[in-house]
């Protein structure tokens, strides 16, 4: 028991020992690494926080553009509004010298006729033909 | 010798610890108070004092014509304010801004420096200037490199047509820009849309902090309202009514132009009038819509609701002979007839002649009950339902109250009240094959959601289909043949339809005056009419060339109906049925 036991304690402790041996260098590695990664992180989220606020003001100043365009627009359907007025047209036709005709000659034109009948006169174009 | 279990330095350790003990716990339990008893209503006022609520007033509804054409409207105003302690140099400042005002460069680089003087930090420099206005000033002041000088954007409501239409559409009020008049009035709840609100975290000095609790309840639009106003026709019935009261004199008037067939008022023109622009020009009498808030005593244009009547009941035909001698009394009260007549005529030429003896003999054979019955079924006595402010319901006394001349002078439109919309719904019922439709002037409300709600105007049969095809040849003979009506007729479209001269009755002295409503109302084209128009004038007078009176229906109010109709008729694509 006590030959057996010697041995096995003898053999923790060189594991013991050989482990601190072997990790005292590569345990530095992963430590740098998680250290350069809070760094990262720690920029990453100062970057990120800029970027949110500048696309937060960029949001800003495309709405504020939005509503002067909007508004340009609505300035724009009030001009074309004024420039139907009637009295306006009027007063503009009046200036220039236009004046309603004394006799108005009303053309009715007869309903066109469904496809497939036969024109009962003779089509406009050889009415104006030259070589009659 | 009993041993001490507590030494002197053992019970220092004690009190400090006890002490710091105490401490501890005073600390823990203000704590628990402030993070848990009174946690949520911390809370609260921390997000109180952090949070602004913001209202969002929503943009008021547009009003359009029958086309899309905006008639009143809504856009982004500027009001040029500013800071006069900010200002280095009055003058200069005066020099750049006094050109977009009221004022000269003197006054208002004085008034300026008075406001510094004062210690003013706020003047208006110039109120409700539109965005292409503003603009100009701003590059002026920057140019200038002027400081102090703010802009306030503020919803400005404005109409293109300016003074077309001016008593239909109406005003808003300045300050809250509710509806004041007319449909700006009527309609204010469905143009007005529901203010939003914008809550947002601002940080101690008013900035927005950028990941804060922002929330947003948009605001809701103004619904928008489609008119059934044809701004073409419109405009031509203003210029022809104000022409018409520049020739006669006449104190006001009105004209109404109903679509025949839907109900559809295409033009309501009242004068005097104003322009929708200029709040200066909108006196009270100026606002009043007089087609539909003036009552007056149609006259001779009622005879045709009596003669329908009995027609339509069967009482008398086209050819039915009645007597007609010089004068009929009635009780106290002598009724006669304008000029000469034959001692009998038919009932197409008691109409085309417009015979009060006629007319009074076929309702005494009609008789008070079916007579009152056609009237009210005409829409008579009661607003003629088009929503407009100001609408008056007319007067029109049952049957249990009339007198024993009641029903007589009903007949020939007198004792009772109208208005020239209701005269003109009384028309197209003939005109529309005796079917009575509800004028409307609202075609459609236009939600913020996209949805739509049609206006469906309630209608009713009044007439047979005969009776309303007997009653249109009828008027057509007024004006085609010779009639009274004879001025109303045009060179492209037959029309029909009735004169009507009713004297005017001073209520202070008791008695009919010798001054008159001068009206006409008809129908074209006179086989399919697609327009009915009515034109009442109030006191016209002078004469026309050959000596006609001016004062009369036929003289003064016929030649308009002519001139309108035609306008319309063109203008709604008819095609004229005159050779």
């Amino acid at each position: 028991m006590t030959s057996q036991a010697i041995p096995r304690s003898v053999g923790r402790i060189r594991g013991s020992a050989d482990s601190r041996a072997v990790s005292g260098g590569p345990r530095i590695v992963p430590l740098i690494f998680f250290t350069i990664l809070v760094i990262g992180v720690f920029f990453l989220m100062i970057y990120l926080r800029i970027a949110l606020d500048r696309t937060a003001f960029e949001l800003d100043t495309l709405t504020d553009q939005i509503a002067v365009e909007e508004s340009a627009q609505l300035d724009l359907r009030l001009e074309i509004a004024q420039l139907r007025d009637p009295q306006r047209i009027a007063t503009q036709a009046e200036e220039i010298g236009l004046v309603f005709p004394d006799e108005r000659v009303a053309l009715v034109i007869a309903p066109i006729s469904a496809v497939g009948d036969a024109p009962s006169e003779a089509p406009p174009l050889s009415a104006l033909s030259t070589d009659r | 010798m009993k041993p001490r279990i507590w030494d002197r330095g053992d019970l220092r350790l004690l009190v400090v610890g006890l002490a710091f003990v105490v401490a501890w716990a005073g600390i823990g339990y203000r704590l628990f108070d402030l993070q848990g008893t009174q946690a949520v209503a911390l809370a609260s006022v921390g997000y109180d004092q952090r949070i602004r609520t913001q209202a969002i007033d929503p943009p008021r509804g547009t009003i359009y014509d029958r086309a899309g054409v905006e008639m009143a409207m809504t856009v982004d105003g500027w009001n040029i304010v500013v800071d006069p302690q900010l200002i280095e140099d009055p003058t200069a400042a005066a020099l750049v801004l006094a050109p977009y005002t009221d004022s000269d460069v003197a006054t208002l680089a004085a008034e300026l420096k008075d406001a510094q003087d004062t210690g003013s930090r706020y003047m208006e420099i110039v109120a409700r200037v539109r965005v292409s206005e503003k603009n100009v000033i701003s590059a002026a002041v920057d140019e200038a490199d002027i400081g102090g000088v703010f802009y306030r954007k503020q919803p400005l409501r404005v109409y293109p047509a300016g003074s077309v239409a001016a008593q239909i559409i109406g005003l808003t009020r300045n300050d809250d820009g509710s509806g004041l008049e007319g449909l700006e009035r009527t309609f204010n709840s469905e143009l007005e849309g529901d203010p939003g609100e914008l809550i947002v975290e601002r940080d101690p000095y008013g900035r927005v902090i950028p990941q804060g609790d922002t929330r947003l309840r948009p605001a809701v639009p103004g619904s928008n309202i489609v008119t059934t106003i044809d701004r073409e026709i419109q405009f031509a019935a203003e210029q022809a009514l104000e022409k018409r009261i520049g020739e006669t004199s006449a104190r006001s008037g009105s004209i109404v132009v109903l679509a025949a067939k839907t109900g559809e008022v295409l033009a309501m023109a009242s004068w005097p009038g104003f322009d929708l622009n200029d709040r200066s020009t909108a006196t009270p009498e100026a606002l009043r819509n007089r087609a539909v808030a003036d009552v007056y005593e149609p006259g001779s244009t009622l005879k045709a609701v009596t003669i329908a009547a009995a027609i339509n009941e069967g009482v008398v035909n086209v050819d039915t002979r009645i007597d007609t001698p010089p004068s009929v009394t009635v009780g106290e009260f002598e009724y006669k007839d304008h000029g000469r007549n034959r001692p009998s005529l038919t009932v197409a030429d008691v109409v085309k002649r417009s015979s009060n003896v006629g007319t009074i003999e076929i309702e005494r054979r009609l008789g008070p009950e079916r007579h009152y019955k056609y009237l009210t079924a005409f829409g008579l006595g009661a607003p003629a339902g088009l929503d407009v402010a100001g609408e008056r319901h007319g007067l029109l006394d049952p049957p249990s109250s009339w007198t024993v001349t009641s029903g007589s002078s009903i007949a020939i439109g007198y004792a009772v009240g109208t208005t020239a919309l209701q005269m003109a719904a009384v028309y197209a019922t003939i005109a529309n094959d005796g079917i009575w439709t509800e004028p409307f002037l609202v075609s459609q409300i236009l939600q913020a959601d996209g949805s739509r709600i049609m206006t469906k105007p309630r209608t009713r049969r009044v007439l047979s289909s005969e009776t309303a095809a007997t009653m249109r040849w009828m008027l057509g003979r007024v004006v085609e043949e010779d009639g009274t009506g004879r001025r109303a007729r045009m060179t492209d479209y037959t029309a029909g339809g009735k004169t009507g001269t009713s004297q005017k009755f001073d209520s202070e002295v008791g008695v009919y005056t010798e001054d008159t409503y001068a009206s006409f109302i008809g129908m074209a084209p006179l086989d399919d009419p697609e327009v009915v128009v009515v034109v009442v004038l109030d006191t016209p007078t002078g004469e026309l060339e050959d000596g006609t009176d001016l004062s009369l229906g036929g003289a003064a109010a016929a030649p308009v109906f002519a001139e309108i109709a035609q306008t319309a008729l063109h203008q709604l694509g008819v095609a004229p049925d005159k050779d």
